[in-house]
């Protein structure tokens, strides 16, 4: 396991039964804050360029925005001074450059995306859709 | 106090609102500083006005989203000094992130219920309308104070507003005063403006349609339908109480515009809000309560809406509706008692 995922093992631990994760399991929102957390370090990476979310984990991140120590902890992680900025709901052809750059960076870091999870990341869908293959 | 305010997009209404609160806070007592933040197209508004802001960078389309409580949270990290307060309008995460006594003001509840934690966490909680159309939630009663709609009471007559936006002295004038365009509204606009266009064919030659969008977004709404000669298109302004003041009557679907020129005694008349919306049971309301409003029922011909159109247009303006209107003073107090 790498130091981000125990980062986000720790995190999720802290976030089960956040009253902002009402209805999910604790297995959901440990793959979900993993997942997070993992963006949120692909991000920081493409000089803080995030990708859109799904809801899902949207929500993880407020909820997580909720725990200053919890926060503090995935900023730990990266690198100080990186500042967020979410791509507009551009045309995702106009993003494909940044598609495939973040699924290359992402499968580097953290091996092939796990099955199950790329509903989580619109960008995956996208080029899912469009066949390519995500491995 | 520091006042950090922070005014969401999603149209216009917001930073109007907050372009008339902001600059009379910093004037009162005990407050040293505002400074405003803008979210998605409120930023548009503030860049247009002049009003000093920063850009959250938050698109409307995200405005409630945890990548917005992350761009408020930031923004609000930044800010230096003690004694600090946030005043929120409409943009609801803010009181999850904030680390200061927090104000919200809110339209509606209609984002309560995905986001009741942020209205739970709000320190006080201002409707910017009337509790007896938008009923206030049993779990943050407490907290929430309905001042009625603040909106701008404008001092200037109406032959001095038409001098000044070059309309004619003595035609009639009317405003379809919309709001800003918005992409989930399109329907709504496109609908609004074709009764309104089918309408306007009765109108005298000389009548001037003031319409507060661009040609081409009026295009884009209405395909090939050719606008008539005495038809304007002044695009989105910051000039809006203005426009409303050089009318004779105003048209409005039912929004923030309403309760501008309903407050300034403006004869009004609202086209078609949709069924059950907050739209639709602010006109209610008003229609009831107000001589100068009337509202249509969507089944009325074209005829039948210039009739209304004119008539409205030949009454004469009005005092306000004996109704509560929310101020500046109510956001302080309510800063004030944080």
């Amino acid at each position: 396991m790498t130091e981000v995922d125990d980062c986000a093992r720790e995190v999720s631990d802290g976030l089960a039964g956040s009253r902002l994760l009402p209805c999910r399991t604790v297995e959901e929102v440990r793959t979900q804050t993993r997942e997070l957390v993992r963006g949120l370090v692909i991000a920081a990476d493409m000089g803080g360029l995030l990708l859109p979310l799904s809801p899902e984990l949207d929500r993880v991140w407020l909820a997580l925005l909720t725990e200053p120590p919890l926060c503090q902890r995935v900023q730990r992680l990266l690198p100080s001074g990186v500042d967020f900025v979410h791509v507009r709901n551009a045309p995702p052809a106009d993003l494909s450059e940044h598609l495939l750059d973040w699924v290359e960076r992402y499968r580097c870091r953290f091996g092939p995306i796990p099955p199950g999870v790329a509903h989580y990341w619109p960008a995956c869908r996208y080029l899912e859709r469009l066949g390519v293959g995500l491995s | 106090m520091r006042i950090d305010y922070l005014s969401r997009g999603t149209g216009w209404a917001h930073a109007a609102r907050t372009a008339l609160v902001a600059p009379a806070l910093a004037r009162r007592p005990g407050v040293e500083e505002v400074t405003i933040a803008a979210s998605g197209s409120a930023v548009d508004y503030f860049a247009m006005t002049g009003l000093p802001y920063h850009d959250l960078r938050v698109p409307d389309e995200l405005d409630h989203s945890g990548y917005a409580a992350y761009r408020i949270r930031e923004h609000l990290r930044s800010r230096d000094g003690a004694d600090r307060v946030v005043v929120s309008d409409e943009l609801c995460l803010a009181s999850l992130v904030c680390e200061a006594p927090c104000v919200l003001i809110v339209c509606s509840f209609r984002h309560y219920d995905a986001g009741p934690e942020a209205f739970g966490t709000a320190d006080r909680i201002l409707l910017a309308g009337w509790s007896e159309v938008e009923p206030v939630p049993e779990a943050i009663r407490s907290k929430v104070t309905a001042i009625g709609p603040i909106v701008r009471v404008v001092g200037e007559d109406r032959p001095t507003a038409r001098r000044v936006l070059d309309l004619p002295k003595d035609a009639l004038v009317v405003t379809a005063s919309f709001g800003l365009f918005y992409p989930t509204k399109r329907d709504y606009f496109r609908d609004a403006l074709s009764a309104v266009l089918g309408a306007w064919r009765h109108a005298p030659a000389d009548a001037v349609l003031v319409i507060p969008l661009t040609s081409a977004t009026v295009r884009e709404l209405l395909g090939g339908v050719a606008l008539p000669d005495n038809a304007r298109c002044v695009g989105p302004t910051g000039r809006m109480d203005r426009y409303h003041r050089a009318s004779n009557t105003v048209l409005t679907v039912g929004g923030s515009t309403t309760s501008h020129a309903v407050r300034n005694g403006i004869p009004t008349v609202v086209i078609n809000p949709p069924a059950g919306s907050v739209e639709s049971r602010y006109a209610a309301f008003l229609a009831g309560r107000c001589d100068h409003l009337t509202r249509t029922e969507g089944t009325e011909s074209a005829q039948d809406l210039w009739d209304m159109i004119d008539h409205s247009a030949h009454t004469a303006e009005l005092a306000p509706p004996d109704l509560r209107w929310g101020t500046a003073d109510d956001v302080y107090h309510a800063a004030r008692g944080t």
